[in-house]
């Protein structure tokens, strides 16, 4: 019998084989290895999102504040948005009301996908309402000559419309404020209280003070109006127009309700509507009421009836006539010329009310990130 | 009887031997090489990576501090090209109760009903800590606030009660008032305390921290850190590396340095740092972090040499105005 050997035992095979093993052990360390960078750097740019997302909210609740906020809410109350990025990003903005004009805002940012593949991030901002420093001389500030005659009350004792809240510290201003290049000529049974009832100062004089107010101006309170009425015109009938049981804003004849529902009534839907009321050049208003800021870039006249609560600047003159009129708050007539000479006949009435421009000031301005240390890492 | 036969097959020749051992040491060679090469590659990859995630560690981290500065409310002690010093705020609340006479304040609890988020912090502030407290001034105008600045003498921990955040704050509603829920008190110095330092005026937990390019005892280079604060001994601490290595310190024009700051303000102007009156104008922090690998590989084809890798980041001070 003869047995053939066909097989030889080699090496070849097992190197081969031992090769591809070390090979592939290497290989796969480093596809491990990039895995990781890859994932590292997945995981930075989902950060970068979050931290995007929550800045992003923060900013798109700023753009759209609405004014009735400011007060709307008591303090401590809570008020919550949740954007939805166009990337897919989700910012859930929480912004609480905080005492003297205050709002903390804590945001939280999430970018798009399943908890375990998405990152978080918070930041909080401290906003401050940017409300107007005003210096508000007295009743009425004017820079031009005033003339008040006939059953007219000038008043800068402070006093507090009724169903309105109290101001913090209250304090009497002077009746009327005048420049000291100006007159002011009281006739007939008209009557000047303040603190003094006539106050002669260089500050009546001083356009800053009708035009600058520190954090903000004329110009840019003007450009943040609600309502812009083209000079020249002649509004009745102002007052608040309710919808559907809304308030109404469109209309230019709104502005707002001063006159407060007294407990148990409930408010009405127009008290919380501050407008600022800017008219590009003369108005001439009679009859109604209204609320808030009316900037007049020429002379205001009302002729009867007409009541607004809070703050007037014209740059011209006032001119106040017939019966009725009542402006609660404080007037500012610049008498940017020197035929602006102001008027106050009739029985009208001009009143300083601290509570009334607080009110109305902060009820009108929009929040800012609270100086130098606002912003804030939340963890 | 059995005979093998070795089927005519002949033996090898010691010219085949040769041919077969010169064959085999050809594949074998290949085979080392191939596999010398592949190590290469991963020491190389890994040494990329690990550069790579030294510099990226960096990049998240610092900015995240950065980003906080109050530039104009002076909170830049000192800044360089390698190096920057300031407050670091490392947490936040709201002053729901404020005891002028006996000198301490209380925040409200962490959790509220409400959801609000008044108290965060990356660590429970300690004694010797500092704070920062939003004075609204005398009057209700933005330009008499102000931050005022105390030390903490000490940190109380209280069981929730109307003590130290009543409901009339507003702040805390009844259901947030439980022995369980807990408030913080925090005493302050120096006395006395501003009169109108008001219920709800934020408060900011901050300290001094400084951060470096410096050249450790193993000769490497690596961004350090220390921290600072009165009253403590000592007053730094030594500093510690937290990330690196990194390139060796440069000066700006070499574009080499390891960590390198540079400083804008809002216009975009570059700030001289030695100019001391500039650590209030920076409103931009550029960060570029430069780092080497310790080995040579080989990714591009371009043969073996060390991986260079960088990372240039802005970043925006949020608390510039």
């Amino acid at each position: 019998m003869v047995r053939i050997l066909k097989s030889e035992k080699g090496m070849a095979l097992a190197m081969a084989l031992g090769a591809l093993v070390i090979i592939g052990v290497l290989v796969a360390g480093a596809v491990w290895a990039g895995t990781q960078d890859y994932r590292i750097a997945a995981n930075t740019v989902r950060q970068t999102g979050a931290e995007a997302t929550a800045e992003l909210g923060m900013n798109r609740l700023l753009a759209t504040w609405q004014t009735s906020w400011n007060n709307g809410k008591p303090i401590g109350d809570t008020l919550r948005r949740t954007y939805t990025m166009s990337y897919g990003g989700t910012a859930v903005v929480t912004a609480t009301r905080l005492p003297n004009n205050f709002w903390w805002v804590a945001s939280e940012g999430q970018t798009a996908g399943a908890a375990a593949s998405s990152a978080r991030r918070r930041y909080g901002t401290l906003w401050r309402l940017n409300v107007p420093d005003m210096t508000l001389l007295g009743a009425i500030t004017t820079q031009g000559t005033i003339k008040v005659t006939g059953n007219v009350t000038v008043n800068g004792n402070d006093s507090t419309p009724p169903g309105w809240p109290a101001c913090g510290s209250p304090t009497n201003v002077a009746g009327a404020a005048i420049s000291p290049t100006t007159t002011a000529s009281v006739n007939g049974s008209a009557t000047v209280n303040g603190n003094p009832p006539v106050l002669t100062t260089s500050a009546a004089g001083d356009s800053n003070t009708y035009f600058n107010y520190g954090v903000t101006n004329y110009q840019t309170l003007a450009a943040a109006a609600t309502l812009t009425i083209p000079g020249g015109t002649t509004l009745t009938g102002i007052g608040p127009v309710v919808s559907s049981g809304q308030c109404s804003t469109t209309p230019q004849t709104n502005w707002g309700d001063p006159n407060r529902a007294l407990a148990p009534l409930p408010p009405g839907p127009c008290e919380s509507y501050f407008p600022i009321i800017h008219v590009t050049g003369d108005l001439h208003v009679s009859t109604g009421s209204g609320q808030g800021i009316l900037l007049v870039d020429g002379s205001l006249v009302a002729s009867g009836t007409f009541t607004f609560t809070g703050v007037v600047i014209a740059r011209g003159s006032l001119q106040s006539t017939g019966n009725g009129n009542k402006f609660i708050g404080s007037v500012m007539a610049a008498g940017v010329n020197v035929s602006d000479n102001s008027l106050i006949a009739g029985s009208s009435g001009i009143h300083y009310s601290c509570a009334a421009v607080t009110q109305v000031l902060s009820s009108t301005a929009y929040p800012k990130q609270a100086m130098q240390r606002g912003w804030v890492d939340l963890y | 009887m059995l005979r093998i036969t070795r089927g005519g097959r002949a033996g090898l020749t010691l010219v085949e031997l040769m041919i077969v051992v010169v064959l085999l040491g050809i594949v074998g060679a290949g085979i080392v090489s191939v596999m010398l090469r592949q190590q290469k590659f991963v020491r190389g990859t890994t040494d990329l990576i690990a550069t790579r995630q030294q510099i990226r560690e960096i990049a998240a981290v610092l900015p995240a501090d950065l980003r906080g500065i109050s530039s104009v409310g002076g909170d830049i002690y000192t800044m360089s090209d390698s190096a920057i010093e300031f407050r670091s705020t490392f947490g936040g609340s709201v002053v729901c109760v404020t005891n002028v006479a006996a000198t301490w304040v209380s925040t409200p609890p962490i959790t509220l009903v409400r959801g609000s988020t008044f108290t965060s912090w990356s660590g429970v502030p300690q004694t010797n800590d500092s704070v920062l407290i939003y004075d609204n001034g005398a009057t209700t105008k933005a330009a008499d606030d102000s931050w005022q600045r105390y030390a903490l003498a000490a940190v109380a921990v209280q069981n929730g009660s109307a003590t130290y955040c009543p409901t009339t704050s507003g702040l805390v509603q009844a259901a947030d008032i439980t022995p369980l829920n807990k408030m913080y008190q925090f005493l302050l110095t120096p006395a006395p305390l501003s009169a109108t330092i008001s219920v709800g005026a934020a408060i900011r937990f901050f300290r001094r921290v400084h951060y470096r390019l410096y050249q450790a005892a193993d000769g490497n280079w690596y961004l350090g850190y220390f921290m600072c604060r009165n009253g403590q001994s000592p007053v730094c601490n030594a500093v510690q590396p937290i990330g690196g290595p990194f390139n060796a310190y440069a000066s700006p024009a070499a574009g080499t340095s390891g960590v390198q700051f540079s400083y804008f303000d809002s216009t975009g102007t570059a700030l001289d740092p030695t100019v001391a009156a500039n650590r209030a104008a920076v409103a931009r922090i550029r960060l570029v972090v430069r780092g080497t690998g310790q080995s040579l590989g080989s990714l591009s084809g371009m043969g073996f040499q060390t991986f260079k890798d960088s990372l240039m980041v802005d970043v925006g001070l949020r608390n510039r105005l």
